[in-house]
């Protein structure tokens, strides 16, 4: 890891972005996993300090009582766009060797469905889940093993479910390449989007 | 003015100079689709298998350029036909004429995988990663072997195999042992050293 610091600083010298740091070969297999746990723990504590530990504040967004968990997501959804945007404008990263999750339209939908039950039911998601359990909340803990079930469920019933998850393949999808717009137009399209969410969901939370 | 209108004030003014920029790239975008690379990944166009690329050494193509990325050590002691070396952190600066199919390759997948996208990013879209990379080369073109209970498909593209392997010095084989002196359970780097060895010892190096 020492001996990355200044190839990395060579590589931006010759105009080569020296991140994503794993993908341009940084750091190998084995320290990627150390980030993770660091990333992981980073991201925990977070969502923690969001107040996504809650069930009760992520229920509430559905009954539209709070809307921490729309302001903490979108946050981060536009803090990493603009992040990503003007760090690859900056020359240190690639953006194009950011890995982007492939789209199965339908699949993913059912998923989305599945997931989206599952939040409202148990007040929720894996993420904050791990969260409530680490500041010791039972249901966090109940939630896990539900999780570590539904894996494991998943996991039995692949073979049947196989065709299924590979259906309405769409290929590695992007709201740019999808619309045909530039990158740029998107980025501000969606600021603006989070901006107008986040006064709209000020004034409800306002409301009596 | 408050941390928050602070905030909201910098995501404004970074997301309308995006709009004014356009793309993330300073050379403007649309030199690389993400979409279409993905693709090209998961329906095999990335890759040529080693005998396509022997075929076409073979045939004196000269829209074929094949890339070494392995260390200058590797490279001295066996490198493919007409290999030019070029280590990952310097094919920025490589240049090939226009249309040339860029056949990259390593001990492994991996570095050439990496290569593969960077020369999809400078514009190559006919680069290639060697599929199985120096092992892969050993084993299908300088020691490939017909099973005993081969298919007849199998049979029938034999004699091509054969000569195509015969015609770079290799040793085209039958029956149930295999041509290189390694299993399938050994890493990629003491295998090419095993079969490099191998070859040495037949007399068949560059």
């Amino acid at each position: 890891m020492a001996a990355s610091a200044p190839a990395a600083v060579l590589q931006v010298a010759a105009g080569v972005p020296p991140a994503p740091l794993y993908e341009t070969g940084a750091f190998g297999h084995e320290a990627s996993l150390v980030v993770a746990l660091l990333l992981g723990t980073a991201f925990g504590w977070f969502l923690e300090r969001g107040g996504l530990g809650s069930a009760r504040k992520l229920v509430g967004q559905f009954y539209g009582t709070d809307f921490a968990v729309f302001k903490v997501l979108f946050t981060a959804v536009v803090t990493a766009m603009l992040g990503l945007f003007w760090l690859s404008r900056a020359g240190l990263v690639d953006p194009y060797l950011v890995y982007v999750p492939r789209t199965y339209v339908l699949p993913q939908l059912a998923g989305g469905l599945v997931f989206g039950v599952g939040l409202v039911l148990g007040g929720l998601c894996p993420g904050t889940s791990c969260v409530a359990a680490s500041s010791g909340r039972l249901d966090g803990l109940a939630l896990i093993a539900g999780m570590l079930l539904g894996v494991l469920a998943f996991d039995e019933m692949y073979p049947a479910l196989a065709a299924f998850m590979d259906s309405t393949f769409a290929g590695a999808l992007t709201l740019p390449a999808w619309t045909g717009l530039p990158v740029g137009a998107v980025v501000f399209g969606v600021t603006c989007v989070a901006l107008a969410g986040f006064a709209l969901a000020e004034r409800l939370e306002a409301k009596p | 003015m408050t941390a928050p209108r602070l905030l909201v004030a910098a995501a404004v003014v970074l997301s309308f100079g995006a709009l004014l920029v356009g793309s993330p790239v300073p050379g403007g975008e649309g030199h690389l689709d993400v979409a279409r690379l993905a693709l090209m990944v998961e329906t095999g166009g990335d890759a040529m298998t080693p005998r396509e690329l022997a075929r076409q050494l073979r045939d004196r193509s000269t829209d074929v350029a094949v890339v070494d990325l392995r260390s200058q050590e590797a490279f001295d002691d066996f490198h493919l036909p007409r290999a030019r070396r070029i280590p990952l952190e310097k094919l920025s600066g490589a240049s090939f004429p226009d249309g040339t199919t860029v056949v990259v390759y390593a001990a492994g997948d991996e570095a050439a995988e990496r290569a593969w996208r960077a020369l999809q990013g400078m514009g190559y879209d006919r680069a290639r990663v060697l599929r199985g990379g120096v092992g892969g080369w050993l084993q299908s073109v300088m020691a490939p072997v017909l099973p005993e209970d081969a298919t007849p498909s199998e049979r029938e593209a034999w004699p091509e195999i054969a000569e195509l392997s015969r015609y770079f010095g290799g040793n085209p084989t039958r029956g149930s042992v295999t041509g290189l002196p390694f299993g399938a359970g050994d890493s990629p780097d003491s295998a090419v050293a095993a079969a490099i060895k191998d070859a040495r010892r037949k007399g068949c190096g560059w």
